[in-house]
């Protein structure tokens, strides 16, 4: 099962008003009221073979992106003519994707970006859509075809093509947006403009059909443990944010000696001066920060950057350096996803309606993971836990069991191996 | 007749550029002794670094003159220790896969560098303040805010920070050549790279507290002083040095800069700290100057040097849009890495239908990094040059953005601020386009003039180290050359 995608028939499959078929509102309609139904054969043995050549279909289907469709069966000659074909079994004849470099020269050979008589193509094929000529941005650049050696050799300024938004000019920056306004290509929504209202009636019925403010929820997750397991010190409520960090993107790990020595060496939670002082916690001060999500430790960083009432803990600090125990678990603390937890929002369900329709990494239920909100408050024992497994019935300060007075561990001892 | 020497210092730490910003941290110290490293490094009144000014008008470095500086060589109370920077940390990486089964899952912990031993804390590190991590309280003990009404730069609304790359600043009066003891330091003639002789070094580092900027790091393992060397075998070849190359932000620039080397005492004696920076624009000499290009010639400079002193960059900053500094001119060394000062937000938004605007040009006054702070940084606390500074990087920003967004000239910008419409658009296409050809104007060494080549025949090049692995023949203490080099002991044994 694929899901309706956008740039496709199927995303106006149900105008105005989509129907659930499970709640017996329509029928089920594979590519109308429910995700398309593909039959796959797998031939397993014959995996080997079909993984490393190219198969059949694009000469026959053609490719494309974004509704857009051309014909590519001169690349794969050419891509079989530069990597070689198989010689003998069920893919004979077929262009060989040995090696990383023949993967490489095939997408090189088969996208717009690299091919210039790609992108004249498919500039050929949006013109069909839009009915306007935009040949123009791929003039002359035909004979231009960028191999792996060539980027390996040096960085190369590919070709513009419409799978993106931006050109490749002498004139301008690339700039997302841009051929939708100057090559007068329709914006991919539903009204083929730059759209702030949704008119899906799940979204008027959240009453979110334009941008709006909504105040965090209570994700009810600090106010069952606020104060019921005290350690002596006081406890402050703060709404925890878990920004990308400096120096790295998504998850790029910081672990290393060198990223280690350019901040203070282990995790850490930024806090406000102001939240600080209530809490009698000074910079460098170990903390720990829970919630029923669970706990992390690390060391505070108060700094007057911060706003009061909130908490910062960067992306990417991971527990395998510098990290002492929990007083709350008796494990290690954790780390930033710890305490959050991510709330699935309705409206980011809605799929296969125009622009709204499921991609992967692209659309779809995203967490909403900002409304989390942390106990923090100053550790009064600082606890290794690097003592072995034997040993562990000995620990101060720290309860598995929640201070339920059960411990699960018990039935699964093991000896340790010294 | 002028003697004339030439540099091929530098840079400019651009610190903005109409693009991109890049901002320094305000980096302060904690309780008395936390700071930038070694920490509270710019109080020279505790470090006595750089030079000071007698009475007489003769100028001193200030650690003491030659006698004093002998009689200190075994015990310097003025140099700093290793609490003065921080305990270097590495982690126990091996305990992840090496550990047994444990009460919890393992961590690395972080162990000392000096002595191998687990630290239950990390109590610093080479950037322990960046992105204003810290109190304020214990930040704001810093030297820079002198004469700033400093407690309103703790709310949360005004906040600043800027960064401050730092290094070896090859100063024409360095106080770490005129603290060694043994000789060792020297400033080339033919290039100004200032450098440390690894044969004659003996350790004694008193370079270490005489260079104010505290960029002489001594060696333990080699027994040697060592220090930036501007890449000075890049730069013979005409090679801009590894961190200008790198940068990424673009923010350095190489050039040649012609200097009256007779007048250098008398420009770092004058009386007022505030006078020393112009005193040192005043030893820099035009090279357009066809007085001054006859006079260079007949000392053996190059036309091809000549030509790089012209299209220098660095001589267009300091000298034709006085944008660049140079870095704390009260030590009185006359430091050849100027920088430009950043430029910055303006205070608040609240505050910005208070402020005066002009053609959008805010009051310099009126920016989120207090002009004094940057004064008492770049001109000994003169607050004049550093607007006149802000005020044309601001002003060709103006004219720049009527230019490319709205497509008219604006006439009454560039003389505003006493530039030409000629001049913003050079300044334009060196600090904003900044290509690289612009950037490092660097004219190839000629080593058949500055030295006899008939005498190296047969040595083995840049090698300092290889000629004798870093031993000296004679050591002062009776051990032996062997025994003089202490190995660098792997600290690190977590598996035993």
């Amino acid at each position: 099962m694929t899901p309706i995608q956008h740039d496709t028939p199927g995303e106006l499959a149900q105008p105005y008003e989509p129907k659930d078929w499970l709640k017996g509102e329509c029928e089920p309609s594979p590519g109308k009221t429910m995700p398309n139904v593909a039959l796959v054969e797998r031939n397993y043995p014959e995996t080997f073979a079909r993984f490393t050549s190219m198969g059949p279909l694009l000469e026959k289907l053609g490719n494309g992106a974004k509704g857009l469709n051309w014909d590519t069966k001169h690349e794969v000659e050419l891509l079989g003519d530069l990597n070689g074909r198989v010689l003998e079994g069920t893919t004979e004849g077929r262009p060989k994707i040995d090696s990383d470099i023949d993967a490489c020269e095939t997408i090189l050979m088969l996208a717009p970006e690299t091919n210039g008589e790609v992108a004249v193509k498919a500039w050929e094929a949006l013109a069909k859509v839009t009915g306007r000529d935009h040949s123009h941005l791929a003039e002359g650049k035909e004979e231009e075809k960028i191999r792996f050696r060539d980027v390996a050799a040096q960085p190369r300024k590919i070709i513009s093509s419409p799978i993106w938004s931006g050109l490749e000019s002498e004139h301008v920056c690339y700039n997302a947006g841009y051929t939708n306004v100057h090559e007068l290509i329709p914006w991919r929504t539903l009204t083929g403009r730059q759209q702030l209202y949704q008119d899906h009636h799940w979204m008027r019925a959240f009453g979110e059909g334009f941008v709006t403010w909504r105040p965090p929820i209570d994700t009810k997750t600090v106010r069952q443990v606020l104060g019921k397991l005290p350690n002596g010190n006081t406890e402050i409520l703060l709404n925890i944010l878990t920004p990308h960090q400096k120096w790295g993107i998504h998850s790029t790990y910081t672990e290393n000696l060198i990223m280690l020595s350019l901040n203070r060496g282990g995790p850490t939670v930024w806090i406000s001066e102001d939240d600080a002082k209530s809490a009698g916690i000074v910079d460098n001060d170990w903390i720990e920060v829970f919630n029923v999500n669970g706990a992390l430790t690390a060391r505070a960083i108060v700094s007057q950057r911060i706003m009061p009432g909130s908490a910062i803990m960067y992306h990417a600090q991971e527990k395998l350096t510098n990290t002492v125990g929990s007083e709350i678990t008796g494990q290690r603390g954790g780390i930033h996803n710890s305490v959050t937890r991510i709330n699935m929002k309705p409206t980011h369900m809605i799929g296969g309606y125009v622009q709204l329709a499921y991609g992967f990494n692209y659309y779809g239920t995203v967490g909403a993971n900002r409304d989390e909100f942390v106990i923090v408050r100053k550790m009064s024992q600082v606890n290794w836990f690097d003592k072995a497994a034997d040993d562990a019935m000995n620990v101060e300060g720290g309860t598995a069991d929640w201070g339920t007075g059960v411990r699960s561990d018990q039935a699964s001892r093991k000896e340790v191996a010294r | 007749m002028h003697r004339l020497s030439h540099l091929l210092d530098h840079l400019q730490e651009r610190l903005d550029q109409p693009r991109r910003r890049r901002i320094r941290l305000v980096q302060q110290r904690r309780d008395e002794a936390r700071h930038r490293l070694p920490k509270d490094w710019e109080n020279q009144e505790r470090w006595k670094g750089g030079w000071v000014r007698k009475k007489n008008g003769k100028i001193v470095p200030r650690q003491g003159a030659k006698w004093r500086i002998l009689s200190k060589i075994f015990a310097n109370p003025h140099l700093p220790e290793i609490d003065d920077f921080y305990e270097p940390y590495t982690f126990e990486y091996e305990w992840l896969q090496n550990a047994p089964e444990l009460q919890a899952q393992p961590t690395a912990r972080p162990r000392s560098l000096v002595t191998g031993e687990k630290l239950n804390k990390i109590e610093w590190s080479g950037n322990w303040e960046d992105m204003l991590g810290g109190e304020f309280e214990k930040r704001s003990c810093d030297y820079n805010f002198e004469g700033v009404e400093k407690e309103i730069y703790g709310q949360f609304e005004k906040t600043f920070m800027m960064y401050l790359p730092r290094l070896c600043e090859h100063c024409l009066n360095p106080a770490c050549l005129a603290s060694c003891p043994s000789g060792a330091i020297y400033k080339r003639a033919e290039d100004g790279i200032v450098l440390i002789d690894q044969e004659k070094c003996r350790g004694w580092r008193m370079c270490v507290s005489g260079c104010p900027y505290k960029k002489i790091y001594y060696n333990w393992s080699s027994g040697k002083s060592e220090k930036c060397i501007f890449c000075y075998p890049r730069i013979e070849t005409g090679q801009p040095t590894v961190c200008s190359e790198t940068c990424v932000g673009r923010i350095r620039y190489l050039g040649v800069v012609l200097y009256d080397a007779d007048r250098i005492e008398a420009a770092a004696s004058v009386e007022d700290p505030k006078d020393l920076y112009p005193a040192q624009l005043d030893v820099f000499l035009d090279p357009n100057d066809v007085a001054v290009q006859e006079a260079a010639r007949a000392e053996g400079i190059t036309d091809q040097w000549l030509e790089a002193a012209m299209r220098s960059p660095v001589y267009k900053m300091a000298v034709e849009w006085k944008i660049a500094f140079p870095l704390h001119p009260e030590y009185r060394t006359l430091p050849m890495v100027w920088y430009v000062p950043p430029l910055s937000p303006i205070q608040s938004a609240a505050e910005a239908g208070k402020m005066s605007v002009q053609d959008g040009m805010p009051d310099v006054r009126s920016l989120r990094i207090p002009l004094r702070y940057l004064a008492n940084l770049l001109t000994a606390g003169d607050e004049e040059p550093i607007a006149a500074a802000l005020e044309r990087m601001l002003a060709m920003r103006a004219y720049m953005r009527a230019k490319s967004v709205e497509g008219r000239i604006d006439e009454s910008i560039p003389g505003r601020v006493g530039l030409t419409r000629n001049r913003i658009e050079e300044m334009y296409r060196i600090m904003a386009l900044a290509a690289y050809e612009d950037r490092y104007v660097i004219p190839t060494a000629r080593r058949e003039l500055d030295e006899d080549a008939y005498v190296l025949r047969g040595s083995s090049g840049f090698g300092f180290r290889e000629g004798t692995q870093g031993r000296t023949k004679v050591n002062l203490f009776g051990g032996g050359a062997d025994k003089a080099r202490a190995k660098r002991e792997p600290r690190m044994d977590i598996s035993s």
